[in-house]
């Protein structure tokens, strides 16, 4: 890729930025990895990331995670940035795509978690404030409901029905067509 | 440097996922049903479904039948009891209208609530007739009564004439009138259906091709201007009843497209196309 060079001086001059898990793990991410997230770029802002970013909501199985999502989600911003003003535009256009699908086939690789995981990092995506991340995982979770009955879902989610006779009465009611 | 504090002692389970995550998940289910059905999951995901202000989930298709599809799923589904299966009258939202002697009542089938309807506000009332002509009708209070007038009808624009293609072997295109409204402006979309006809000048092939096309209301200059597109967010859905844009963006489907439906068998005793639509 014709950015790799410049992408390499800009990386060895950006500032890390540690990450500290609820568990104490610390990772070493690049401001560019790390301002994926709402939260710690406003923490960046403020100048409070001295000493690292305690992150008490997260675990360091998902801080993994969420970090590797960013990574590659920073990789590809930058590399579309470098390779705009190199390329024509045809060629940037296949560049662009091409880096498209290689981000899609590591979405859906990412999203390859059991479902406690994936409850996990919307929570995480939530909290960190990542947009991307939201919406793929939400994205996920929408995928698997559609079509299904509330007890399928249930059943996917680990849910207990605990409605209560009168909701599901009412349920009955409302929404009975549904289910057929 | 600060101390991590250990996570809650009872962790967050999918049953109690906090309501705005819920909802994040519910702004990416358009289908009515799967929105009907996410409700019914527990009562944390019952309060996402109906505490939250939500894009409206796709329309749903009622048929005159008493069946009734939610897009976009090709299932068909019934309406619960309720002799919706009579229902010949118009849909709005969630509810079937149904007309009676003494005015129009509205019908939701699956809260099974009736209402009457309320005294019409003031706004504008448009209607299109066969000649593509647009007429704004003015509603107005009786001053003695009370009840809803009309008081005036005003041709807004004048269709120009328009014929039907006469094709060898008794082939002719019919057509059909819409008005929808769309982003504030008011569409009219000609369908034409082409049909065959016997030497009586009975149809006997309803529905063969569709063709549309769209032209906006141009209320300036008093004219049909002919567009080519609806634009990229925009997705309309005609009925004889009811016709409606909605924002495709939001239900993450592709705009520019047009839902109709193959309604023609409806008039196949008495078969006439005629220009009954209003928005």
């Amino acid at each position: 890729m014709a950015s790799a060079g410049s992408g390499d001086e800009k990386a060895a001059a950006a500032a890390m930025i540690t990450l500290i898990s609820s568990d104490n793990e610390k990772f070493e991410v690049t401001e560019a990895t790390a301002t994926l997230s709402q939260t710690i770029r406003h923490m960046i802002e403020d100048g409070c990331t001295d000493g690292g970013v305690p992150l008490p909501n997260v675990t360091s199985k998902i801080l993994a995670r969420v970090i590797e999502y960013c990574k590659k989600h920073a990789t590809a911003a930058a590399g579309e940035e470098g390779s705009s003003s190199s390329f024509s535009d045809a060629a940037f256009l296949e560049v662009d795509r091409a880096f498209l699908e290689e981000l899609e086939e590591f979405d859906d690789a990412f999203l390859e978690v059991d479902r406690a995981t994936l409850f996990d990092l919307i929570l995480a995506a939530n909290y960190l404030d990542i947009k991307g991340l939201l919406n793929l995982t939400c994205q996920k979770v929408a995928d698997s409901v559609k079509g299904k009955t509330p007890e399928q879902i249930r059943e996917m989610y680990n849910i207990v029905n605990d409605l209560t006779p009168e909701e599901e009465a009412e349920i009955r009611r409302e929404t009975q067509w549904a289910f057929e | 440097m600060a101390k991590a504090t250990p996570r809650a002692a009872h962790p967050l389970t999918w049953s109690d996922i906090p309501l705005d995550l819920a909802g994040q998940v519910l702004q990416l289910l358009p289908a009515y049903a799967d929105r009907a059905r996410f409700a019914s999951v527990c009562p944390q995901w019952r309060a996402a479904a109906r505490q939250l202000a939500l894009p409206p989930p796709l329309p749903l298709l009622a048929l005159p039948d008493g069946t009734f599809y939610s897009l976009p799923y090709g299932k068909r589904f019934h309406f619960p009891g309720f002799g919706c299966a009579s229902y010949k009258g118009a849909a709005c939202g969630s509810w079937l209208v149904f007309p009676r002697d003494d005015g129009c009542y509205l019908v939701d089938p699956f809260a099974k609530a009736t209402v009457a309807l309320p005294p019409l506000s003031r706004g504008n009332l448009y209607a299109l007739v066969f000649g593509e002509n647009l007429l704004n009708v003015n509603i107005s209070q009786d001053p003695n009564t009370g009840n809803p007038q009309v008081s005036r009808i005003g041709q807004v624009i004048k269709g120009d004439p328009w014929y039907a293609v006469v094709y060898p072997d008794m082939i002719r295109d019919e057509k059909k009138l819409y008005l929808v409204e769309s982003h504030g402006k008011l569409l009219m979309v000609r369908r034409k259906v082409w049909c065959k006809f016997d030497d009586d000048g009975k149809a006997v092939t309803l529905a063969g091709k569709n063709e549309f096309e769209v032209f906006e209301a141009d209320l300036e200059h008093s004219r049909w201007i002919n567009v080519t597109t609806l634009g990229d967010d925009q997705v309309i859905f005609l009925g004889k009843r009811c016709s409606r844009a909605v924002s495709a963006s939001q239900y993450g489907i592709s705009g520019d497209q047009i839902f109709f439906l193959d309604d023609i068998m409806e008039n196949v005793v008495q078969y006439f196309f005629d220009g009954e639509s209003t928005s």
